[in-house]
């Protein structure tokens, strides 16, 4: 053989080995989840690589975990250095800033078209910016009703006949809060979170939009200080003169008194109630769900709560990471997740699902029909913070509710400048 | 760099340096001095300058542009945005309310610190017995990590099964809860309240290290020239203390000028902003809503106005004599 012969052939024996091992290389998706970080879900994610590596030899799952306070900041800081994790577990609140900065793609061109199809058309609204769909949801929630089904009986009212409106959980709660526990402290009739956090803006909107107010009009202008809003601001304002509602209370505080049966009804994002758990177990006994309120004058309507998953836009994994995310919303999954949240499933199919059938939230079964999306704005924070001023403003500042409803629009007036 | 010159053969020695055309400098002995110390404090220098002066320039460099963390500036040069990160702060109002907040916190916190940090130091420097394990006890305030200083007090304040309303109310003290996060006039002072816990050890261990510094004799003197202990006070201790009050004043308000964890963790600039200080507010517009160049306007201001401080205190209190 010719030495020039023998030497292509030992190239093409070297190319051949290159692309091979290349090929036999795993392919490691890089996911940012903070489920890791919390000791309640932890083993539930643990199993998600082992399950989901054993499924899909040649794939495997590197964490990048990051406590909820800090994921959001950790990410885009990783993104400014070009680290962007593949997948991110997200929340709602932070779609809009993630989906405006760029380091992250649209999923409708990741996804299977019948995946997408699949999801209820409300959520998909919801998760919608500019014609795309920016994010895959997990599992979703509205604010939802959690009542205690003991305090109920103890106030003369039926736990099978919840409130329905905002004017009869006032009602309810005006009895619940004439209760005292075995020490003697006050029982608070509903809670509604007013605190100067974002997420308290979020349920403030979504009771808002009961009342059939909202801060936006139809184009997206600021106008928030109709009559609706005044009387949304009201009724926080009575509630508050009337003592039925811990003032300026966070979501983990209104966990807490319900938890520790001091609290008649409030209203959550159906995981929260863990944080009542975790105070006291023995709160499952009592606990109860329910729709949405009605306001006078509106639906019941909230903001759509939910874990969301978003993809890298320099991700160079795409085709597996569609995978992953396929296997950790799948019915089987899902499943799983029941044994250590309440939560509801946002595709149809596999919300029809026998096993995924919760008696729990059985209740809850229109519930994707209350979801009204937010306006992805830069400052969408800032403008629940603004939101919950507002709320704070009526109760513990003492202002007329429309001076208050006029000083919110001028608040987001000055935020969107 | 001071040194000889004389003219010479050109040639390197150990103590010389040599020039162009034969000349050698030689260095006296304060300039080798001097020589060597540079060269000993370049590394610290080097560090302190590349771990702060240049994040320091580069902040004020972002103050001026329009600097949003996205995909689409990354790698792109930000632009200079007419200053509309300053008008945007100054403009809304917030900046003003968030300074004033800023200055009202210090000033009690300060002030208060001042006092019961005097008053522990006198009482407990005197106690012989048991004095040292006293002191020690005094100190875990400051030991504790702020967060958990935090998250402790904001239990402790928490007002529908917080301790403090349940003990006011054990004494009769209190008929109903009071929100001492929530209500706008009780709020900013409960933040002090955990801010003054947190940093007492620190006065008082500053102020009684002063006062063991103090002479007996110059007290011995007073006394036997007819000083009360209100005279020796105000004539003995609190001159020779006049050093050690100043450093430690000017830390205390650097400290809480710039104090984050506390009013984050506690209220987050709630209820109705009537605690967002200056680190709130940047911290809300940098990481909340990743505008950094509004953010960096805000810490900007808030450099000047405390590099302002420090001069004019320098000024007002200058160093006394140490001896």
């Amino acid at each position: 053989m010719k030495s020039g012969t023998r030497r292509s052939l030992a190239l093409l024996l070297v190319f051949v080995c290159i692309t091979a091992l290349a090929g036999a290389a795993p392919s490691k998706i890089r996911f940012a989840v903070w489920g890791l970080q919390e000791k309640a879900t932890q083993a539930y994610f643990e199993q998600i690589k082992t399950g989901f590596e054993k499924a899909n030899p040649g794939i495997s799952i590197e964490w990048v975990s990051y406590p909820y306070g800090q994921i959001k900041d950790q990410v885009l800081i990783l993104a400014s250095a070009g680290e962007t994790p593949d997948l991110v577990q997200v929340d709602r609140a932070t779609l809009p800033g993630y989906a405006d900065s760029g380091f992250f793609a649209p999923v409708d061109s990741i996804l299977p078209k019948s995946y997408i199809d699949d999801i209820y058309p409300d959520i998909k609204t919801a998760l919608t910016i500019g014609g795309k769909l920016w994010a895959a949801p997990w599992f979703y929630s509205p604010f939802i009703l959690y009542y205690n089904t003991d305090l109920f009986r103890k106030a003369g009212l039926d736990p099978a006949k919840p409130p329905r409106t905002y004017e009869e959980a006032m009602s309810m709660a005006v009895k619940i809060s004439a209760l005292k526990d075995r020490d003697g402290n006050q029982v608070y009739g509903m809670g509604l979170t007013t605190a100067s956090v974002p997420v308290s803006g979020s349920y403030l909107l979504s009771f808002l939009n009961s009342f059939g107010g909202n801060l936006w009009d139809a184009s997206g202008k600021i106008s928030a200080a109709g009559p609706q809003t005044v009387a949304a601001l009201s009724y926080l304002k009575t509630a508050y003169e009337k003592k039925l509602n811990p003032e300026t209370a966070r979501l983990k505080d209104l966990r807490n008194l319900f938890g520790i049966g001091r609290l008649g009804m409030y209203f959550d994002q159906l995981w929260g109630i863990s944080g009542a758990y975790a105070v006291n177990p023995k709160a499952k006994e009592w606990t109860a769900v329910a729709m949405p309120l009605a306001g006078p004058g509106g639906k019941a309507s909230s903001t759509l709560e939910a874990h969301l998953l978003m993809v890298s836009v320099d991700s160079k994994v795409k085709p597996e990471v569609a995978k992953l995310m396929e296997f950790i919303t799948s019915a089987e999954q899902l499943n799983i997740y029941q044994n250590y949240n309440p939560f509801l499933v946002p595709r149809k199919s596999v919300n029809s699902r026998a096993e995924l059938i919760d008696p729990f939230v059985k209740p809850l079964a229109d519930a994707a029909t209350t979801i009204r999306g937010v306006p992805s704005l830069p400052r969408i924070d800032d403008q629940m913070l603004v939101l919950a001023t507002a709320a704070q403003a009526v109760t513990v500042g003492k202002i007329d509710p429309a001076q208050a409803a006029l000083d919110l629009e001028k608040g987001l007036k000055a935020i969107s400048r | 760099m001071s040194g000889s010159v004389r003219g010479g053969p050109k040639r390197a020695t150990h103590s010389g340096v040599s020039l162009e055309y034969g000349v050698v400098m030689k260095l006296t002995r304060s300039a080798k001095d001097g020589v060597f110390a540079s060269v000993a404090l370049l590394p610290a220098i080097l560090i302190v300058g590349v771990c702060l002066f240049i994040p320091v320039l580069r902040t004020v460099g972002f103050s001026f542009l329009d600097y949003k963390l996205s995909r689409r500036t990354a790698g792109q040069r930000p632009l200079f945005n007419n200053f509309a990160n300053y008008t945007r702060i100054l403009e809304s109002g917030e900046l003003q309310s968030a300074l004033m907040i800023t200055l009202v916190f210090v000033v009690w916190v300060t002030c208060i610190l001042l006092v019961l940090g005097m008053i522990l130091a006198l009482a407990l420097g005197r106690i012989r017995r048991g004095g040292k394990l006293l002191r020690a006890v005094a100190m875990l305030p400051w030991v504790m990590p702020t967060i958990i200083s935090a998250l402790l007090w904001s239990w402790i304040f928490q007002p529908q099964y917080g301790a403090l309303n349940y003990l006011l109310k054990a004494l009769g003290i209190l008929k109903e809860n009071a929100a001492w996060l929530g209500d706008p006039a009780l709020a900013l002072p409960s933040v002090m309240v955990a801010a003054i816990w947190k940093q007492l050890p620190f006065m008082f261990l500053m102020i009684l290290a002063g006062l063991q510094g103090i002479p007996q004799e110059l007290h011995e003197a007073a006394i036997i020239d007819g000083a009360n202990p209100v005279q020796d006070f105000f004539s003995v201790t609190l001159p020779g203390l006049a050093n050690v009050l100043r450093t430690t004043v000017l830390m205390t308000v650097i400290m809480n000028f710039k104090q984050f964890p506390l009013f984050q963790l506690m209220t987050n600039g709630g209820p109705m902003n009537r605690t967002t200080n200056l680190a709130i507010l940047s911290y809300r517009y940098a990481f909340g809503n990743l505008d950094f160049g509004t953010g960096a306007a805000v810490a900007t201001l808030w450099l000047v106005l405390l590099i302002l401080f420090s001069l004019g205190y320098g000024k007002i209190f200058p160093e006394g004599d140490r001896e």
